[in-house]
């Protein structure tokens, strides 16, 4: 038996701030051996990405009190993060340096920790580029970040993490920021890296389905707390604690049928839209986002619209809401032709078109109470009386299942589930009739997940709502469309009913989108 | 709770009270000192506290220094106020439009910016004063000619990253008229640096108010303390205490306002912090 990685015996991590306290991390223990790979998985709070830092050595030194201890028994006492550690986090973008070159990246941390000359470090950041699948390696090292792919910056950050040859990894949802294709491939290649270099990994995710194809041990913490610590095949088939059955029952299944039998169309078509054409950029920067779409929304029916990141589903929303204006194509609504609307007749349409948008707290103005968020559309449509406006209020907040006591509160002081709701209730009161909802779960922790999908099931029920809901994860289009469309380079490149999507994909696209997807379960053949 | 704490620590209170002195200063002026302050009511040149009656002495002419400098207070924080607002108005209004609005308009106003931050601020309150004529009003404009595009180029800037937030699109979405949503919901977020700002606008527009009264492009008919200097030039060999106690005031109010605006900055950071 070789002497465990790293021993962590009841580690506490407490942020102070003035007078309150907040205790990210309670009691946590557990072993590592070389080699070893363990996912540590929460949702947001849950002190997982506390004990990530505690770990690295990267926690705050003003405001922090840190218990218990963190031992390397097979390193020595000295370790040092960035060279036995390495670290890779959610968002690429952030975490490199905007004015250097990737290549000068990856070789001043060779310098660093290994005492190389530059000329020595340019090599192995070459080699290392190379390692981590970027394609021609040496140009790309003369690229600055803002000039690579999502996918291919999270590339160059591991190529980071692992120059200085650390003998653990620790990856803080490190595909989260990616679309479903790119995720796939970079756990691929985590899983590779790993195995080569018998390196030991820390996952640090909220997805389960993530972990299991990726990990021998999961541990599940909430509030802090570890749930349990089990086999990660274990802990899918046979949880023992209820908070991890909630995690499970909250992940969706891409393999399960889909959640709707396609109903006859609905019909009549609520929205139309032909020839649609948006690009930015001149000449050779030009990039066509959408590119001759035609696509009909049905009264009643949710039209899921799935693809990468680039691949138009965003711009194809924000045409849709007269956000953007198109270059060519038409945009028919209940019968009237919406380019033609201008001022006022505009105004009047847009009530009956609404759309949520991704990051609920962005969409929420910081300075605006609830109740004044929700009043807008009320004042700004006039089709609630000025007296009945708070008990509009009221009801608003009832239909999404908010307390009527949050009328007060500023987003700030909303969850991120919270926020989500008030931005549905917004767009509910003006009453519309289609609903355009832009990737409306993404950031939403997966029960919350779960619930704001239920929310939304309810209200189309109950209001006749039509939806055009647009995601870059499948699993959640499996589990809310009648009909689905494949959006790939501004084109839509598959469209049918969410049965024959799933159950007989004709694009290669749509095969590998389902295919890439996180399973907790091996894929049947 | 915790921002409050901010302001009122070290700095923030020291200058409440420098500023509060002043403005008691100003509000008592028709009680301690009643009457016009540019009577001539004794003999020349007494020194300050030599005599009870003059606490402060007099200057050339035989006028209450104590007098000058109470009623003085009084058109140096009204330059400074209605300075401070002429400019914040005019800056707030350009940089917003340039922010929200974007393409010919910002270039347009930026330009503009360009062209008036070209001539050195206290030349271009010179040529308007020397056209316009010495008055209150006039020295407020002139100072506010040079100052305005401080706030405009602050603003456009948290204007623009502001406009990129996906509350901006849900308010169009909703219909809301672009005006509105620029002025009402946007501007209010914007708005912490610029209060930052305001006090610095106060302290240039007393020093710049000071300056073109030394210089004689002052109201004549109003006491102010740039007008006691240069009255008190001529005798400074003899007499240095009649420019040194209008400096004095100078100094300390500058110092009290700048105080106050470095303790509201760090009120709203803190406050920011939270959010």
């Amino acid at each position: 038996m070789t002497a465990p990685l790293l021993t962590v015996e009841n580690l506490s991590v407490v942020f102070r701030q003035g007078p309150k306290q907040v205790r990210a991390v309670d009691g946590v223990s557990f072993t590592l051996r070389p080699g070893g790979r363990l996912a540590i998985v929460g949702e947001s709070g849950s002190g997982k990405t506390s004990v990530a830092l505690a770990l690295a050595g990267l926690l705050p030194r003003r405001g922090v009190e840190r218990g218990g201890s963190i031992r390397w028994p097979s390193l020595g006492n000295s370790v040092c993060a960035g060279r036995d550690v390495g670290v890779v986090f959610q968002d690429p973008m952030s975490s490199l340096n905007p004015v250097l070159t990737v290549g000068e990246q990856v070789a001043e941390v060779a310098v660093t920790h290994l005492g190389l000359s530059w000329d020595e470090a340019s090599l192995r950041a070459g080699e290392l580029l190379e390692r981590v699948g970027l394609p021609q390696p040496h140009d790309m090292a003369d690229a600055y970040p803002h000039q690579l792919s999502g996918g291919q910056r999270q590339r160059v950050a591991l190529a980071m993490a692992l120059a200085a040859g650390p003998k653990l990894l620790i990856a803080d949802e490190p595909t989260t920021a990616l679309d479903t294709l790119t995720q796939a491939q970079i756990v691929k290649l985590l899983d590779r890296l790993a195995r080569d270099t018998r390196l030991a990994l820390i996952l640090i995710t909220h997805d389960l389905a993530l972990a299991r194809g990726m990990v021998e041990t999961g541990m599940v913490m909430n509030s802090g707390r570890v749930v349990e610590t089990e086999p990660i095949d274990a802990l899918l088939s046979s949880p023992r604690h209820a908070y991890t059955r909630v995690l499970l029952e909250a992940t969706l299944d891409p393999d399960a049928p889909p959640a709707r039998k396609a109903k006859k169309l609905p019909g009549p078509p609520l929205l139309r839209l032909s020839g649609l054409r948006k690009g930015f950029g001149r000449g050779v920067r030009r990039v066509t986002a959408v590119d001759g779409v035609d696509l009909t929304v049905m009264k009643g029916e949710t039209l899921g619209v799935v693809g990468g990141s680039g691949s138009g589903k965003t711009t194809l929303a924000r045409l849709i809401v007269r956000l953007l204006e198109p270059e060519a194509g038409e945009i028919e609504f209940t019968g009237l032709d919406l380019l033609t609307h201008r001022g006022a007749a505009l105004r009047q349409t847009r009530a009956r078109l609404q759309m949520v948008f991704q990051d609920p707290l962005s969409a929420l103005n910081p300075l605006a109470t609830v109740r004044r968020l929700l009043s807008d559309p009320l004042r700004i449509h006039g089709h609630v009386a000025p007296v009945d406006r708070e008990a509009a209020v009221i009801g608003l907040l009832h239909r999404v299942g908010l307390s009527p006591d949050l009328a007060d509160r500023y987003p700030h002081e909303l969850s991120g589930g919270q926020r989500q709701r008030v931005n549905i209730a917004r767009a509910l009161a003006s009453r519309p009739e289609l609903l355009v909802l832009d990737e409306p779960v993404s950031s939403l922790d997966v029960s919350i997940r779960a619930q704001i999908l239920k929310l939304l099931d309810d209200i189309q029920r109950d209001l006749g709502l039509s939806y055009l809901f647009i995601s870059h994860d499948i699993s959640v289009i499996r589990a809310v469309a009648d009909r689905v469309a494949v959006m790939d380079n501004g084109r839509i490149v598959e469209l049918g009913t969410a049965d024959a999507i799933f159950t007989r994909p004709s694009h290669p696209l749509t095969r590998a989108l389902i295919d890439a997807a996180p399973r907790l379960h091996r894929k049947a053949l | 709770m915790r921002a409050a704490n901010r302001f009122f620590s070290g700095g923030g209170i020291v200058g409440t009270m420098l500023v509060a002195g002043v403005a008691i200063a100003a509000l008592l002026a028709p009680v301690v000192a009643p009457g016009d302050p540019l009577a001539l009511i004794g003999r020349p040149l007494i020194e300050p506290f030599t005599d009870w009656r003059f606490p402060l002495g007099t200057d050339r002419l035989g006028r209450d220094v104590l007098a000058e400098l109470l009623h003085g207070a009084r058109a140096t924080l009204i330059v400074g106020g209605a300075a401070m607002l002429a400019t914040l108005i005019v800056g707030i209004v350009i940089g917003t439009l340039a922010g929200f609005i974007g393409g010919t308009v910002d270039e347009a106003l930026m330009r503009l910016a360009d062209a008036f931050q070209s001539v050195p601020t206290f030349i271009l309150a010179l040529a308007f004063v020397s056209i316009a004529g010495p008055s209150l009003t006039s020295v407020v404009i002139a100072v506010s000619l040079g100052a305005w595009t401080a706030p405009a180029r602050v603003l456009r800037a948290e204007i623009l990253s502001l406009r990129r937030r996906e509350f901006v699109d849900a308010y169009r979405v909703l219909g809301m008229a672009p005006l509105h949503i620029a002025f009402r919901e946007v501007l209010p977020n914007a708005l912490p640096p610029v209060i930052t700002l305001a006090a610095v606008i106060v302290a240039n527009a007393i020093l710049v108010e000071a300056a073109l009264s030394f210089l004689g492009l002052g109201n004549p008919n109003s006491v102010t303390w740039g007008a006691m200097i240069a009255e008190g030039r001529a005798v400074f060999r003899s007499a240095p205490f009649l420019s040194a106690i209008p400096g004095v005031a100078i100094v300390v109010t500058v110092l009290g306002v700048n105080l106050l605006g470095d303790a509201a900055n760090d009120a709203i950071n803190a406050r920011q912090a939270q959010v």
